[in-house]
């Protein structure tokens, strides 16, 4: 399964699609911008400014590398935002057919809990699959911490289809994420660590799924990531747990 | 915070025998001002912050096995970081410079909020190459997470070089970031320190100059809100601070309202504790 024909956001800072990850797999762009009070989109083309847009791009086409991308940029290039526009792409993506949504992304601000939980909720009753990373630090961000979305940290182990369920939520998989070759700006790669890099691996295993059944429910699509979890098959296979739990103390 | 809470019972021939009964409101003034700055020198660390932040990275450092480490605090402009601490072999070359926000590994953390941990730098055109080679030393492995105080970042942490590993894990993110957060409390709470001093040197100048009373205790009343209310310090210091001078209030008041005090508040602990930890637990697994 490599996610054809499965429409895939990726609410970053943006995407290049010459970028030789990602190879022209960016079919559509839209990017929010606020004027006279209102919110509207641009739909040309556009780029990467800061590489981290690029990076979960790319993780996801190394897994399912047929998707149909599309590129929703609320970050600058200096890899800041505001809340405003980020509910703004979240809305766009929602509301233009995408199956898949990558979030390595999330605000801290509880001004934006109320609007992002509406919006998270939406996508979870008309089947799109939120995958939203932790927050790097010990502090709850949104979306990630909402029961809605596909929450996800990453993990010490390299390959890249090894994932882990955490029966103690809000974080429910864990995903290769500690020193990944990603690919950044300018066509080049660089090596990284963060949650960020996590849930595009989660993101492309949920494109490959959808693209088998395409009218999974975020329910169905939990329990069949659950049941495939490398720590949950070895319990079930009568090996002792996951080798290595991730990251647990 | 009142008058009351603070001095509505106090006499006035409580103060020094100088003041005449005219004085007694200039002189509740000047008590809630000292009531303040006792209460806030509770909260506030003995050590130098100098002294305090060094150790912090040194221990930071050392329990992330990294070879050097520094931190950065944000100027008063917001343009530049500002070597606060570098520890390591090229620490004096390291304290010279200034980063630009958003330039380099620590300008953007401080820029973005989020922790970066990269490996093989030199390769990432987020690593600032340029300050690099004046200090003479391209770091293996770079950790660097902001120092956050409320909802503003006041600068960044950074160890470098992990030893015996080739990246730093996310295990270090965790663990730098207590030290982060360590770090933020006690530079807010120095400057909090250096905002009060100031206050009194103010205080005590004008009294060796004396003006009419009413002026004198605008002044007084200006220094305190200043220190309750300092543009620089966060709405949970500010918090932390009254809640000290309610419990100084209560402890003076006997020991049944003392032991009843205590009691109340070991009980609300527990409280908060039990309803924080399954959101806790949760986060902590993957930190």
């Amino acid at each position: 399964m490599t996610g054809s024909g499965v429409k895939v956001a990726v609410i970053d800072s943006g995407i290049d699609n010459d970028h030789p990850a990602i190879a022209g797999a960016v079919k559509g762009w839209a990017e929010p911008y606020e004027a006279s009070g209102t919110i509207l989109y641009r739909t040309e083309p556009h780029g990467d400014g800061c590489g981290h847009g690029n990076a979960c791009a790319g993780i996801i086409l190394g897994i399912a590398p047929d998707v149909e991308l599309y590129s929703v940029r609320v970050l600058g290039p200096n890899m800041s935002g505001t809340g405003v526009l980020f509910a703004a792409g979240l809305h766009w993506a929602i509301e233009n057919g995408m199956q898949v949504i990558n979030l390595s992304l999330g605000t801290t601000k509880r001004d934006f809990y109320a609007v992002l939980h509406e919006l998270a909720d939406t996508a979870y009753f008309r089947r799109i699959m939120l995958v939203a990373a932790a927050n790097n630090l010990a502090v709850g961000s949104y979306p990630s911490l909402y029961a809605s979305v596909i929450s996800v940290a990453c993990q010490d182990d390299p390959d890249p289809v090894h994932y882990c369920y955490n029966p103690s939520p809000p974080v429910e998989f864990s995903a290769p994420g500690i020193d990944v070759r990603v690919a950044w700006t300018g066509g080049s790669f660089v090596r990284g660590t963060g949650n960020s890099y996590a849930a595009p691996h989660i993101a492309g295993m949920a494109a490959q799924m959808l693209e088998r059944w395409p009218s999974l429910t975020p329910f169905q699509l939990k329990t069949i990531l659950r049941s495939s979890a490398y720590n949950v098959r070895a319990a079930r296979e009568g090996q002792p747990s996951c080798e290595s739990p991730p990251l647990a103390r | 915070m009142t008058d009351q809470n603070l001095s509505s019972s106090e006499p006035a021939d409580d103060l020094d025998g100088e003041f005449d009964p005219t004085d007694a409101r200039l002189g509740r003034s000047l008590r809630r001002l000292l009531t303040t700055v006792d209460s806030a020198d509770a909260l506030l660390p003995r050590e130098t912050r100098s002294e305090l932040l060094t150790l912090i990275v040194q221990t930071a450092a050392r329990v992330t096995s990294a070879n050097a480490a520094s931190l950065f605090l944000i100027n008063d402009e917001g343009t530049h970081l500002v070597f606060e601490v570098a520890i390591g072999p090229k620490a004096d070359e390291a304290a010279k410079f200034l980063v630009p926000m958003g330039r380099g590994i620590v300008g953007v953390v401080a820029a973005t909020g989020q922790p970066i941990a990269i490996s093989a730098p030199e390769n990432d055109p987020r690593f600032a190459s340029e300050i690099a080679a004046g200090i003479g030393h391209i770091p293996q492995s770079i950790l660097c997470v902001p120092l956050r105080y409320g909802d503003r970042i006041i600068g960044a942490l950074e160890v470098l070089d992990k030893i015996g590993r080739d990246t730093f894990t996310a295990s270090d993110i965790e663990l730098l970031a207590y030290f982060a957060e360590i770090s933020s409390l006690a530079t807010e709470q120095t400057r909090r320190q250096d905002d009060l001093r100031t206050a009194l040197c103010e205080i005590l100048g004008n009294w060796a100059n004396p003006e009419d009373d009413t002026e004198m205790e605008a002044r007084i009343t200006a220094a305190v809100d200043m220190v309750l209310a300092g543009t620089r310090s966060a709405p949970e210091y500010r918090g932390a601070l009254q809640m000290a001078q309610l419990i100084g209030e209560i402890s003076h008041a006997g020991d049944a309202e003392r032991e009843l005090c205590l009691a109340w508040l070991q009980s609300f602990q527990k409280y908060v504790q039990s309803r924080r930890q399954p959101f806790m637990s949760g986060l902590s697994w993957l930190q």
